[in-house]
């Protein structure tokens, strides 16, 4: 499985048209090709990094799939789509990703609608990482965030959940560098990370904060939450 | 008065080391020449760039900056600064002036707290926003002070050596429930309460870091 990540680069008045768009055109085009599906849909949160912007995960099955999603939007259909979306934002960033060692995101892609709607559930807000390792250690990182990351979020003290765990590949963007989405399971969860004053006492040998900093340093997080007609939640 | 925003990309391992230098060097009680350090603050992680600080610095007029500008290349925080800026990657300095809007608009240099505060809730959120015509953009849209506010306007700042395209807006956060159940609120593409960009207006893009200000920030006040 691979993923066309894409971030939707907005302009003040032209948000509601933009996510029109991709609702009822792009996903829909995405969709003529039974085995390529726009899954997750999420929109800024007020104080997010770059706002207003709109970020789409686009499954598609595998090489071939991906050869003619690149053909279609090249020189085909996917191309006209695309150009109407653009009509309505200022810049897409996108980049091919694919699920890393601990990646829990499962689906059933044939399960997944081709003209999304508002399917009536509970939307939730996101932390969406971009995180480039230190040189050499996106093989570690990736170790580290299955046995050492992933198993914290597990805690019934942690209310958040790793949701999906990418990173982009050849030819795909920045590389290396991992792309994570963890989904908040609580207002309070979410408010309590943004909240929560960090002191040297709390970054030691033994804590992530200290050992994951061998690993990789800064990151960028964007802060989202998942529109009415995301198919995934 | 004149302001200078700074962004440094402080190595991980040295976050703690990098604020402690800048809080007994340029921190409370630090003004002799003319300048007034008033937030020291911290990248909340889930928030935009990790260990990315903030400082934002008061200058009496242009004079006192320029004072500090030959402090930091040949005087004494010569030696300071180039041992501190050694533990960050990058830094990013701009020099600002208030904007007509902004509560620090007009207000005197001399009654800048020094500090430190006594107490204070720390939760920030600073928004740049970008577009011909921001400044004016906002001019019609500072709200009123509410019981329903989930931010709160502290300062408006923009740029001194650009026309009428880029502000920064630097939001206090409301305490306790009122920020956790806004956050847990789906408000579409609205803002929070008190926000100037209930919709952002049309043009206009923006980039917001929520931030944690240091105990000893002079300007740290209690949400009220």
């Amino acid at each position: 499985m691979y993923y066309v990540h894409e971030v939707h680069d907005l302009q003040g008045g032209s948000e509601a048209a933009a996510e029109d768009a991709l609702r009822t055109i792009w996903a829909p085009a995405i969709a003529l090709e039974p085995d390529t599906r726009l899954v997750w849909c999420a929109r800024s949160m007020p104080g997010a990094a770059s706002y207003p912007e709109l970020v789409t995960l686009t499954a598609v099955a595998d090489a071939g799939a991906l050869e003619r999603f690149s053909s279609r939007l090249r020189d085909g259909d996917l191309g006209d789509a695309d150009r109407q979306v653009s009509e309505h934002r200022e810049g897409v960033v996108r980049r091919i990703v694919a699920p890393m060692i601990f990646d829990p995101l499962e689906f059933d892609l044939a399960a997944i609608p081709s003209h999304p709607t508002d399917n009536g559930r509970e939307s939730f807000a996101y932390i969406h990482d971009f995180v480039p390792p230190r040189h050499g250690m996106q093989r570690p990182y990736e170790i580290a965030m299955r046995d050492v990351f992933s198993k914290m979020m597990e805690s019934p003290d942690v209310k958040n959940v790793s949701w999906a765990g990418l990173e982009t590949v050849a030819g795909g963007g920045p590389t290396p560098e991992s792309i994570m989405i963890t989904k908040v399971m609580s207002a309070d969860a979410g408010t309590r990370m943004l909240t929560a004053m960090l002191t040297a006492e709390h970054v030691t040998p033994g804590s992530w904060l200290y050992d994951a900093l061998k690993l990789r340093d800064t990151w960028t997080s964007r802060l989202l939450r998942s529109v009415a007609w995301s198919p995934l939640v | 008065m004149l302001f200078v925003h700074d962004i440094h990309a402080v190595m991980g391992e040295r976050q703690f080391e990098f604020e402690e230098s800048y809080r007994d060097v340029l921190g409370p009680g630090s003004e002799s020449d003319g300048s007034r350090l008033l937030w020291y603050l911290h990248a909340a992680h889930g928030s935009n760039d990790a260990y990315h600080d903030v400082v934002i610095t008061a200058f009496r007029d242009w004079e006192a900056w320029d004072r500090h500008v030959r402090r930091l290349r040949y005087g004494d925080l010569a030696n300071w600064w180039s041992e501190a800026s050694g533990q960050c990657y990058s830094s990013r300095s701009t020099l600002l002036v208030s904007t007509d809007w902004s509560p620090l608009a007009g207000r005197a240099f001399e009654d800048l707290p020094l500090g430190p505060p006594d107490a204070g809730d720390r939760l920030y959120r600073e928004d740049t926003l970008e577009g011909l015509g921001v400044v004016a953009a906002l001019h019609s849209r500072v709200p009123e002070a509410s019981d329903d506010d989930v931010v709160r306007l502290v300062a408006g700042f923009r740029p001194a050596l650009r026309v009428d395209d880029t502000v920064q807006v630097l939001y206090q956060v409301a305490p306790g429930d009122r920020f956790t159940q806004a956050y847990g609120s789906d408000t579409g593409w609205s803002d929070w309460p008190g926000s100037l960009t209930a919709e952002v207006p049309t043009g206009i893009r923006g980039g917001g870091r929520y931030l944690h200000a240091m105990t000893w920030s002079p300007m740290l006040k209690e949400w009220s």
